[in-house]
């Protein structure tokens, strides 16, 4: 048992709910949700992201298309597909019961 | 001045410096790497690709015109290495190992998921691709070499690392470390795990104690269940072998016999059971009765060993009731024809009679007698047997000679002879019947070791004891060949019959004397100096 893998366990988990929920009523380039998810301390390097957008995307829970930029190469915008609308509503139920369950525990200490 | 070179990241055009090219490349190929075997791994690249050349862009966005290595570590700081990405899988160290095992070799671990004890074995068996089994059968024959074995395996137990994580485990099997490998050993596992949970998973160390005692308790039972199995089927092979080879010779040595039952013109290699059968029992047909009844009592039990140690063997369970009860009967029934065939061959031995004769060598007048043996056994090899069959006589080895006073001056030969048979006058008859095979040359008496008798006689016990008369004064020569005759012969020295021969020995009064043994001349003076000399000095080499 290591604690790093505990840690990377629960943030893992968080940072997907914290994605889809960025994407939930905008669509974001990766560079828009590294900053959210930086000022939110979340992610520290911003290689994570693009694993996780892809993986993402193959669940069919996101979906993308491209834009030109001025400042770069051509950006992806993310956006929730369907599936990925339900999918948050099950994570936002799941983690409001994940809340109370460690409030509840953690009262009890 | 540095070198510049020109790349295309994600469609945007740089110009680098040569050692910022390298790290930067270095890093990409990290990347790919990492992610190798990633569904998608090509679009994470272009992604991770695309957003570098989109801060590369901003770098140089105050004007500058080349890429430094200053940008280039700035940007990776950003993107971070990969080792610090938050990973799908729930073991960061896994990808790792991915990564560096790609092209996977074998790797020596425990496999505690089929283990006895440390899985030490079941480990060693995976590395070199044999089965498991040789080295618990290794270990378990070196520990009885002064527990050898299970030193060596409490240091490799030691020093070898069991596999805990998939890509171990797969290491250790040398099997290729992909997705799909990685995924069927992680399916085998969760079941494996899904029983172990639902028999001994536990937390506290009590519990582990406890459960450590029940493994080596189980361990323990599982050594005696395979120590047990093994000596079995070991047994059951050597018992296998060992009554097929009876069954075999005891088939050849009972029927292959018996065609030669009437066959009396006997040449060495036609000794045989068959041959003494014949004039042992009284009729062939006991003879085959008791033949038949000791196959059976012999061959049956072999044959249920034979059949009990295949079915040990080869584990089938044929719990015939049939055989069991046939092999039985059989059984009773050989016992019974045994004890017919024994019975009444045995009341033909049932009394004894002698017959007494004497008869007088006048012929000879020298005052020596010379007594040698006449033709060794008619030039035939019989000296183990007790009797032979040759041309309708039954020869007999059963004579022993002895020397003793005459009962007249003339040099005489006394005659017991003895037999049996089922009743006095036949044992008398029968005794009556046999003869001395001799001949006399000059002073010289030549007798024939076996006593001869009809084939029509049988075999009934019949002996000779022939007593030489000799009257005082005269010799006798004990030829060196006479000594398979010779028994027993009563002399004044008190010399036992091998040292009596080659030697010529006088009746006296008193018995036979030796007239010509210088041994007996030194042990008399050695007495003599014995009497009167100190015992310290009476020592000789």
């Amino acid at each position: 048992m290591k604690i790093e893998n505990t840690k990377a366990q629960m943030r893992k988990g968080v940072l997907e709910f914290c994605i889809l929920s960025i994407l939930e009523n905008e669509e974001a380039y990766p560079s828009e949700i590294i900053e959210k998810l930086k000022a939110g301390k979340l992610i520290v390097v911003e290689g994570t992201l693009y694993p996780l957008l892809t993986r993402l995307k193959n669940a069919d829970l996101l979906q993308y298309r491209w834009e030109e930029s001025k400042s770069g190469p051509p950006r992806k915008y993310y956006s929730l597909t369907q599936a990925g609308k339900d999918f948050l509503k099950e994570l936002e139920s799941t983690w409001e019961e994940l809340v109370n369950a460690v409030k509840l525990t953690r009262k009890n200490q | 001045m540095n070198q510049t070179v020109t790349v295309n990241i994600s469609g945007l055009v740089f110009y680098i410096e040569v050692n910022a090219y390298d790290q930067l490349k270095k890093y990409l190929d990290t990347i790919k790497l990492y992610f190798s075997n990633e569904e998608g791994q090509e679009e994470i690249i272009a992604d991770i690709e695309a957003r570098i050349a989109e801060l590369l862009k901003e770098k140089l966005s105050d004007g500058q015109e080349v890429v430094t290595q200053a940008h280039v570590v700035q940007v990776i700081e950003v993107m971070g290495e990969p080792e610090a990405y938050i990973d799908e899988d729930a073991q960061p160290e896994e990808p790792r190992q991915k990564t560096k095992e790609k092209f996977a070799s074998k790797k020596l671990f425990r496999d505690e998921d089929d283990n006895v004890l440390g899985g030490v074995c079941a480990g060693a068996g995976h590395y070199f691709g044999i089965d498991k089994i040789w080295f618990r059968i290794a270990f378990l024959v070196a520990f009885f070499g002064y527990g050898a074995g299970l030193l060596l395996y409490l240091i490799l137990w030691i020093i070898i690392p069991s596999a805990k994580t998939t890509a171990e485990k797969l290491e250790m099997k040398g099997e290729p470390i992909n997705v799909d490998s990685i995924g069927n050993a992680i399916k085998s596992e969760f079941n494996s795990f899904k029983k172990k949970v639902n028999t001994n998973e536990v937390e506290n160390i009590g519990q582990r104690i406890v459960q450590f005692f029940y493994q080596i308790f189980n361990f323990i039972i599982k050594l005696i269940t395979f120590l047990l199995r093994f000596i079995v089927k070991a047994i059951s092979v050597i018992l296998m072998l060992a009554s097929a080879i009876l069954i075999i010779s005891l088939i050849t040595l009972f029927f292959g016999g018996s065609t030669n039952i009437r066959i009396h013109d006997i040449q060495l290699d036609e000794i045989w059971l068959s041959s003494y059968a014949d004039v042992i029992f009284s009729s062939p047909i006991l003879y085959t009765v008791g033949v038949i009844g000791i196959s059976l009592v012999v061959l049956i039990p072999v044959l249920g060993i034979f059949y009990g140690s295949i079915k040990l063997l080869f584990n089938f369970s044929a719990n015939n009731k049939a055989i069991g009860l046939s092999a039985v009967s059989l059984l009773v029934i050989g016992v019974i024809l045994i004890f017919i065939s024994a019975t009444t061959t045995v009341s033909e031995f049932s009394s004894k009679q002698s017959f007494v004769k004497a008869e007088s060598l006048s012929s000879i007048t020298s005052d020596t007698l010379v007594l040698s043996q006449w033709e060794k056994n008619n030039g035939i090899l019989f000296e183990d047997h007790q009797f032979y069959v040759q041309n309708d006589s039954l020869y007999i080895n059963d004579l022993i000679v002895d020397v003793v006073e005459s009962k007249s001056d003339q040099i005489e030969l006394y005659y017991n002879f003895s037999a049996r048979g089922s009743n006095r006058k036949e044992a008398a008859e029968r005794a009556q019947k046999v003869d001395l095979q001799y001949k006399v040359v000059d002073n010289q008496l030549f007798i024939k070791e076996f006593i001869v008798t009809s084939v029509d006689e049988k075999y009934r016990n019949q002996q000779l004891k022939l007593s030489i008369g000799l009257p005082i004064g005269k010799s006798i020569y004990l030829n060196k060949n006479a000594e398979q005759l010779i028994y027993d012969i009563k002399n004044v020295s008190n010399t036992y019959d091998g040292k009596m021969l080659n030697h010529h020995w006088k009746m006296t009064d008193k018995g036979l004397t030796c007239t010509d043994c210088k041994w007996l001349e030194k042990e008399n003076q050695l007495n003599n100096t014995k009497n009167t000399e100190d015992e310290e000095d009476s020592f000789e080499i």
